[in-house]
């Protein structure tokens, strides 16, 4: 997985590329840590060009989204491939953290 | 045709079982869908090997024929099945639902059959995707 970050403000988008197995996931959530520590008000976390998400991946980015919405920040995925998308909807979080448009 | 290896248990067997399913499915030149799907559930299922059923050898079998896909994965743990962990309940609000249980609740959703048994002290689990060849 490739990740690329860019940062404007506290806002923190991040394009996740490849396959998010679970050492991606590992190296996702120190990302967002590290984001959530610097100051972030606002995560995105773009999809669009993951080929793959493991189990590993949602909870990181459902925990930090919990998290985050109960201090009055976020984390939200921005954009989903189909195949990502499907498996999002089938674990039935999809329209928590997928940012509507 | 049919593939059959074994691997011990270390942090990144479902890593390296990916890349084997990799190979498979390019060279049986399976549909997407069911590549992915198989992907995912394979994956799931070694990294909840990984974590909870202390194993040391695993022997994953891949066997494609027209139209049905079959996975088996065998291992050397302690008992263990998945399919014991309930389903998760998609209506309670976000707040509310456990976290825990998505892998296997990605297994069941994304292949056809899923089945488990011990036998002769391993765990056996067999994984049926079908699709119109």
């Amino acid at each position: 997985m490739q990740i690329t970050k860019n940062v404007h403000d506290t806002e923190y988008d991040y394009l996740l590329s490849g396959r998010i197995d679970g050492p991606a996931a590992h190296q996702l959530e120190v990302e967002v840590l590290a984001a959530i520590r610097a100051g972030a008000t606002r995560i995105y976390i773009n999809l669009a060009e993951a080929t793959f998400l493991c189990s590993a991946a949602i909870r990181v980015i459902l925990q930090y989204h919990r998290q985050l919405k109960t201090q009055g920040k976020s984390l939200l995925i921005s954009r989903t491939s189909p195949e990502i998308d499907q498996i999002l909807e089938l674990t039935g979080f999809r329209d928590s953290v997928v940012e509507k448009t | 045709m049919e593939s059959e290896f074994s691997l011990p248990v270390t942090h990144d067997a479902a890593q390296l079982v990916a890349a084997q399913w990799e190979l498979f499915a390019a060279s049986e030149r399976l549909p997407s869908k069911v590549s992915f799907a198989a992907d995912h559930a394979l994956t799931e299922h070694i990294q909840n090997l990984v974590d909870h059923a202390r194993a040391h050898q695993l022997t994953v079998t891949f066997q494609a024929q027209q139209g049905q896909l079959l996975l088996t994965i065998l291992d050397d743990g302690i008992a263990y099945n998945p399919l014991e962990a309930p389903e998760p309940d998609l209506s309670l609000p976000l707040e509310q639902r456990p976290i825990g249980g998505l892998g296997v609740h990605l297994m069941r959703k994304l292949m056809d059959t899923v089945h488990y048994e011990r036998r002769e002290g391993k765990n056996r689990l067999e994984m049926v995707k079908r699709w119109n060849p």
